[in-house]
């Protein structure tokens, strides 16, 4: 503070200042400990119930988990050594079926939304985006018994994957666009200077660089649909027996552990129990997987 | 679903918090596979209705919060 050039002595401005500041010095000492302890709170509060639910899960269904479960078909109650191989299949199935049809389109609209985003259909768009992510997944529910069950006088692994893509969709589109929108633009200007059609510059530059973002929102979204009962209840309906076809009614492992933790008998709720740990295992084994997947692809090309 | 199972799914508007109760969205769910009739069915669309008419408010809400806030912090700057 003390230059040669300046005089030391502050003004009586700055000298208020400065003895305003030491007489509350504790006191905001003393704001800034508790708010920062309260904070820190917050963030363990945060990961507390996911710590007491593994525990609990692993605690109740790891003794019910055996080979059998993952091979064996439902049983009635009552007799012992049932499984949910076909849950666990057709929740896979409903997945892919709800991917087939959540991706192009979400990655596309995201798409859309970043590369033209004042745009007047876009700015609508982003809007019912938004509503349909905050929308009680039944509704998706209805909306899918609305179009495909009722015309077709049944339930059906379909109209569960529509209901779960159309949850799907609005997630990917809105993660989508947040990525794309991170993409610097000199890259997009590079790909122009070279010739790029804007298509080609979107395509094979902006959702390149963008992959590894856009597949973790790919994944949040997978990790949240494979859980989700309430859309499935009246169009994917759950199935006591094997199947794979699109047009009947398919097993989910969400619906099953829905009806057995609601059902009177005890091994049902053991089931139940295990069916929840499986579930869980499911859902970080595809986060994992793909996970590695973008890491060996991406890895080398994302350098800047 | 988590509600469903948790909150008692009983037909009644409840002073205490500690009371069963219910929501629109276990509503649909318990009653929709088993729905009789014409009427049941569409009393349990304009449940869902009324769903989403709250999600379109609430994120208008959301919108008009957030484009206040962002006129507010570029005002003085101009």
């Amino acid at each position: 503070m003390t230059t040669p050039a300046l005089p030391a002595r502050p003004t009586a401005r700055q000298r208020a200042v400065a003895e305003r500041t030491a007489k509350t010095l504790g006191r905001r000492r003393i704001v800034n400990g508790t708010m920062t302890g309260v904070v820190a709170l917050a963030a363990l509060v945060t990961a507390l119930p996911l710590l007491f639910i593994l525990f609990h899960l692993i605690k109740q269904g790891a003794s019910s988990l055996s080979l059998g479960f993952f091979t064996r078909m439902p049983m009635p109650p009552g007799e012992a050594g049932g499984g949910m191989a076909n849950a666990i299949v057709g929740t896979l199935v409903i997945i892919a079926i709800a991917c087939g049809i959540g991706l192009p389109i979400g990655i596309g609209a995201g798409l859309y939304l970043a590369e033209f985003r004042a745009n007047k259909l876009a700015n609508v768009v982003r809007f019912l985006a938004d509503v349909l992510n905050g929308l009680p997944s039944i509704v998706l529910g209805i909306f899918a018994w609305q179009f495909l069950v009722k015309p077709l006088g049944h339930f059906s692994a379909l109209a569960g994957g529509v209901a779960l893509a159309a949850m799907m969709i609005p997630m990917i589109t809105r993660t989508t666009e947040e990525m794309v929108r991170l993409v610097p633009i000199s890259l997009r200007e590079a790909a122009m200077a070279l010739g790029y059609s804007r298509a080609r510059t979107a395509m094979a530059v902006v959702l390149r660089t963008a992959t590894a973002g856009i597949v973790t929102g790919v994944l949040v979204a997978v990790a949240r649909i494979a859980g989700e009962t309430a859309p499935l209840l009246f169009t994917a309906f759950g199935n006591q027996f094997w199947s794979l076809r699109l047009d009947q009614p398919i097993a989910a492992l969400p619906l099953q552990i829905f009806v057995y933790a609601n059902s009177p008998y005890d091994d049902w709720r053991r089931l139940a129990w295990a069916g929840s740990l499986v579930l869980i295992a499911l859902v970080l084994i595809i986060s994992v997987i793909a996970r590695f997947a973008t890491r060996s692809r991406t890895g080398a090309g994302s350098g800047d | 679903m988590a509600v469903t199972m948790l909150i008692g799914n009983k037909h009644e508007i409840s002073a205490s918090l500690f009371a069963p109760g219910y929501t629109m969205a276990s509503l649909i769910a318990n009653e929709f596979s088993e729905a009789s009739g014409d009427l049941h069915l569409a009393a349990l669309m304009a449940v869902g209705f009324v769903l989403l008419v709250v999600a379109l408010v609430v994120n208008a809400i959301a919108r008009w919060l957030v484009w206040q806030v962002g006129r507010k912090a570029a005002g003085p700057t101009r």
